[in-house]
């Protein structure tokens, strides 16, 4: 399994080069069953990571490219009078696939981005009075720009905090970046991406990161660092229980891709700034950009046992 | 910035001030003015500090000012010898100094501590209700100001913080009563030089016309004592101090007083010398400080304590001064015959007359009184029915007299306190060669209604004359009687009460308003409040602690309480060590990471410190890169142990795999010297 995983990252990586670590957060991120908030400057290749996430599975993928003037609707779907049948018929909106990409999550307005929240977190959507379930798996993938642009409309920390992890992409390293450039123009679309895996596989894969055992000694350390973040200065607010959570099952995750059937601090470690970082303000931060390298504040201070 | 930097909040200075104010107030009566002074402009500059009207002193300020207090300091205190004054002093000092740089909590931690020591510090001065109250009260704001400063401060008021201090001192309370009931008495292993207090002046030992007297004037307390049973008659209480047996004309000492070491004070059976006969009274005294090592104890006096003797005149001694209350238990027969065998240094020491005399008078009126008389009993009846019969005053104002005292007193001024009459009727035995001796002490005492203890003041201070006679041996006789009965029988003030110079020392003393009902009932009572303080707070010692301990447990009292405290010191620390260390179980997990850690130690040594945060697996890999001799041995370490650590079957055979790879690696890091510790010594692997 872990092969195939390998080779799926592998597959990932040919479209965004030099990006091994970011592709495995994504995964696992997906693994875990979390929707995953991709944060970075226009052309970064978030889209593209998304794009190849949703091939690589194989998954029913749609892109929802969020503006100004996007209404809930637009997302959701409308009923439409129709008159040969004379009645109401559902139509559905973009969102009824099993992948999406939230492409410019923060440019759309608050209520825009309420209703797919919503609907991230309860896996249905309810329109006009009807609740109806949305496909699985369901995945988010949101991409932002970064908060100090103009004409963003910053999520909340309340909704920030469904986000299962959010990763940044990052400039390319020059290797990279040479790759990229010498090689042709059409090959930069997530289309090239042959389908590794399906649907199956992954629910495989995601018992089995449950499987992975914590012992009392691991849970003992993410408690550390949970009451560290509640108790230490530096921090505005504390980790939430679901913040915790998210980083026990998160992870688990990891144990599983690195092929371990227990997971090790090192784990918890290598998905904490991805878990933790959205979810939590620096203390000096009167402004709410919710702050990189706070983790690695954390994993710092906090003792391993 | 951290907590102990923290800026103290508005609200804790004035708390602060507060508490320094009442800690210091006791004693700036007590310190030099210039101290006193000083102490104030520091308090002062505080507050002008806090409400911004001058800044803190520089360092130059700081240090000029603590380099000259210190000197002067010195200088103040060189001549009196006692450390202690000085060092009180100082310590107040550096306090209130420490106020003009309390910036950050931690200078206000240390305030506060040395706050509460002073507290304490001011029972060496005073041990009375009034002073214990004070420190209650002193205790609750310091407390206060501890609990501003804690409490954030949007929650501070100052009615919720007092209210939180007092609870803390309350609940503090009953503790402090059950370790001050049951916490062993030790013997201090030094002993402070406690300060004198100046000015009292009790009997001393020597006796001249007009030194009892002006004791009346003071009426303040000498000694209480409670009877535990029955009080004897106010005429039987005469509270013997010492006896003063060597009359040089004019004033009464000690025998020998100028070479009285303590060595020649011998404590012997006197239950061979003085027959017991019963009137058996036994009672409890709580004596003054006196600066004198006597104390007062009804004729004939039996005792166990083993801090005082009792010399050949019976007199009681202590080993040091009394310089703190001293309460002692006394046995006295009231009937009793001492020294029916007169020695012969004792009987030449008791007809000792001044050469040359010069009170030819008294002599011819001894030698007519002799010739009327059948024997030494009858003599002495008829010297007492002439001080009776003749005009004799006694008063406390009496005139000087002239050279020669007895005659100039006998046949002129006829006015006398009871030194006139106790030195004028020793003489006049001695004159007719009859054995006798003046005896000073305290005569009656007032009996508190509310606690039935009795209280005796200097003014109840007394001259007494014994006297030796054949087959009685030593028998009182006290003229003052003969001339003021009711002096005798009612007590000092019912008879002194009306005369000028009476308690003239005490103006303000509530003595004076002994005759407004209330008043003296409202006297009657703190005296009762003080008595009861004294007796059993101030005065709690080992043999009252046994005595209580021994009343709940029975005789083994002492072990008893030695057990329970041991057993209790040792239920805490088991109780602690639950709570420190339990809650975890120590399983074959927690001793890999042991072990992992002890391995941890070594390689730090060889310069291989995991980072703080650093994980088991990520501290191996780096540890392999840096050390590829030992990178085999440590991944295979760290696989073992994450395995035992966080997986979920962790078998215990693997442990044992562990423990011996860790001792091999161990091995290969150590110096030869402690490899072979190491291998040889099983102990010092963890």
């Amino acid at each position: 399994m872990q092969q195939r995983i390998q080779a799926a990252v592998d597959e990932i990586g040919t479209v965004l080069l030099g990006k091994e670590q970011q592709i495995r957060l994504a995964l696992c991120c997906l693994i875990a069953g979390g929707h995953l908030l991709i944060e970075d400057l226009p052309g970064m290749g978030k889209t593209t990571l998304a794009h190849a996430l949703a091939r690589v599975f194989g998954l029913d993928f749609n892109r929802i490219q969020f503006t100004s003037d996007l209404l809930p609707a637009d997302i959701l779907g409308v009923s439409i009078f129709e008159q040969q049948s004379g009645a109401f018929t559902f139509h559905p909106g973009p969102i009824f696939r099993q992948m999406i990409l939230a492409d410019e999550i923060n440019r759309t307005t608050p209520k825009t981005q309420s209703a797919l929240l919503e609907a991230m977190e309860e896996g249905q959507v309810t329109v006009e009075g009807e609740t109806r379930p949305l496909p699985s798996p369901f995945f988010v993938i949101a991409t932002q720009n970064p908060v100090s642009l103009s004409g963003t409309f910053p999520l909340p920390e309340s909704q920030l905090d469904r986000f299962l992890m959010r990763i940044g992409i990052g400039y390319p390293d020059p290797k990279a970046e040479r790759a990229l450039l010498e090689r042709s123009a059409e090959f930069d679309r997530g289309d090239f991406i042959t389908q590794m895996m399906n649907v199956d596989d992954l629910v495989a894969m995601r018992s089995a990161a449950n499987r992975v055992s914590l012992s009392p000694l691991l849970l003992d350390y993410v408690q550390r660092i949970v009451a560290h973040t509640r108790d230490s200065e530096a921090f505005h607010f504390g980790l939430s229980p679901r913040g915790s959570i998210a980083v026990v099952r998160a992870a688990k995750t990891w144990a599983f891709l690195e092929g371990r059937e227990h997971a090790v601090p090192e784990d918890v470690q290598a998905i904490l700034p991805a878990v933790v970082e959205h979810r939590l303000r620096a203390s000096t931060d009167a402004e709410g950009r919710t702050g990189s390298a706070l983790a690695h504040r954390l994993m710092s201070e906090v003792d391993v046992f | 910035m951290t907590d102990k930097q923290a800026h103290i909040p508005r609200l804790t200075i004035w708390w602060m001030l507060g508490a320094l104010a009442l800690v210091v107030a006791p004693h700036l009566l007590r310190l030099p003015v210039w101290i006193s002074a000083l102490i104030v402009a520091c308090v002062i500059w505080r507050i002008l500090i806090f409400i911004g009207r001058v800044g803190f002193p520089n360092k130059f300020l700081k240090i000029m000012i603590v380099f000259l207090a210190l000197p002067l300091t010195v200088v103040e205190y060189r001549g009196s010898g006692a450390g202690l004054d000085a060092a009180v002093c100082l310590l107040i000092l550096g306090t209130v100094f420490k106020l003009l740089e309390m910036r950050q909590r931690r200078d206000m931690l240390i305030v506060v501590c040395l706050c509460y020591v002073l507290t304490m510090v001011g029972f060496i001065y005073s041990q009375t209700i009034l002073a214990a109250l004070h420190a209650l009260l002193t205790f609750i704001v310091i407390t206060g100001a501890l609990v501003t400063l804690q409490r954030d401060n949007q929650r501070s008021s100052l009615k919720g913080n007092g209210k939180l201090a007092l609870r803390l001192v309350a609940q503090a309370i009953p503790l402090a009563i059950v370790l001050f009931v049951l916490v062993p008495r030790i013997a201090p292993l030094w002993t402070m030089p406690v300060p004198v207090s100046p000015n009292k002046t009790g009997v001393t030992d020597e006796m001249s016309p007009g030194n009892i007297s002006s004791l009346s004037r003071s009426a303040e307390l000498a000694f209480r004592v409670s009877f535990e049973n029955n009080a004897p008659l106010q005429d039987q209480m005469y509270w013997r101090g010492l006896v003063l047996d060597f009359f040089d004309g004019r004033s009464w000492r000690r025998a020998g007083s100028a070479f009285q070491s303590y060595a020649m004070i011998e404590r012997f059976d006197n239950r061979l010398q003085g027959e017991m006969q019963g009137g058996a009274v036994d009672y409890d005294v709580i004596l003054e400080p006196t600066q004198q090592s006597w104390i007062y104890a009804l004729q004939l006096a039996d005792f166990d304590a083993s801090d005082i003797r009792q010399d050949r005149y019976y007199t009681l001694h202590t080993e040091k001064p009394v310089t703190q209350r001293y309460r002692y238990k006394m046995r006295s027969y009231l009937r009793n015959e001492t020294d029916l065998e007169l020695s012969g240094i004792l009987r030449s020491r008791a007809l000792q007359l001044p050469e040359p005399d010069g009170n030819p008078n008294s002599h011819q009126l001894a030698e007519r009184l002799r010739a009327q008389s059948s024997g030494d009993l009858d003599y002495a009846n008829r010297v007492m029915r002439y001080f009776r019969e003749q005009p004799f005053y006694y008063t406390l104002t009496p005139p000087e007299l002239g050279e020669a005292s007895i005659d100039d007193f006998l046949f002129n001024s006829l006015q006398g306190f009871c030194e006139h009459y106790a030195s004028s009727f020793v003489y006049l035995m001695r004159a007719a060669g009859v054995p006798a001796r003046v005896v000073v002490g305290y005569q009656g005492g007032e009996t508190n209604p509310f606690e039935g203890y009795t209280m005796v003041y200097q003014y109840n201070a007394h001259a007494w004359a014994e006297i030796w006679l054949e087959g009685q041996g030593w028998v009182r006789m006290d003229p003052t009687g003969a001339v003021a009965p009711e002096r005798i029988s009612e007590g000092a003030q019912a008879v002194l009460g009306d005369q000028p110079g009476f308690l003239d020392d005490s103006r303000f003393s509530m003595m004076r308003f002994r005759n407004t009902e209330w008043l003296n009932t409202l006297r009657l009572r703190l005296d009762a409040m003080d008595y009861a303080w004294n007796r059993w707070v101030v005065s709690y010692d080992e043999d009252l602690q046994l005595q209580l301990l021994e009343a709940f447990f029975g005789d083994r009292a002492k072990q008893t309480l030695l057990y329970a405290l041991g057993a209790s010191f040792l239920l805490f620390f088991i109780i602690a060590a639950f709570f420190l260390l339990g809650g975890r179980k120590r399983d074959m997990r927690d001793q890999a990471t042991r072990l992992y850690l002890r391995l941890l130690v070594d390689l730090a040594d060889s310069g291989l410190s995991r980072r703080r945060g650093e994980g088991p697996l990520d501290f191996a890999n780096r540890v392999a890169e840096s050390r590829p001799d030992i990178a085999a041995d440590m991944t295979r370490i760290t696989a073992l142990y994450v395995r035992m650590s966080y997986a979920q079957d962790a078998q215990d055979e693997s442990f044992g795999e562990l423990k011996e790879y860790i001792l091999a690696l161990r091995l290969r890091l150590s110096s030869p010297w402690r490899r072979v510790v190491l291998r040889n010594f099983p102990a010092f692997r963890t």
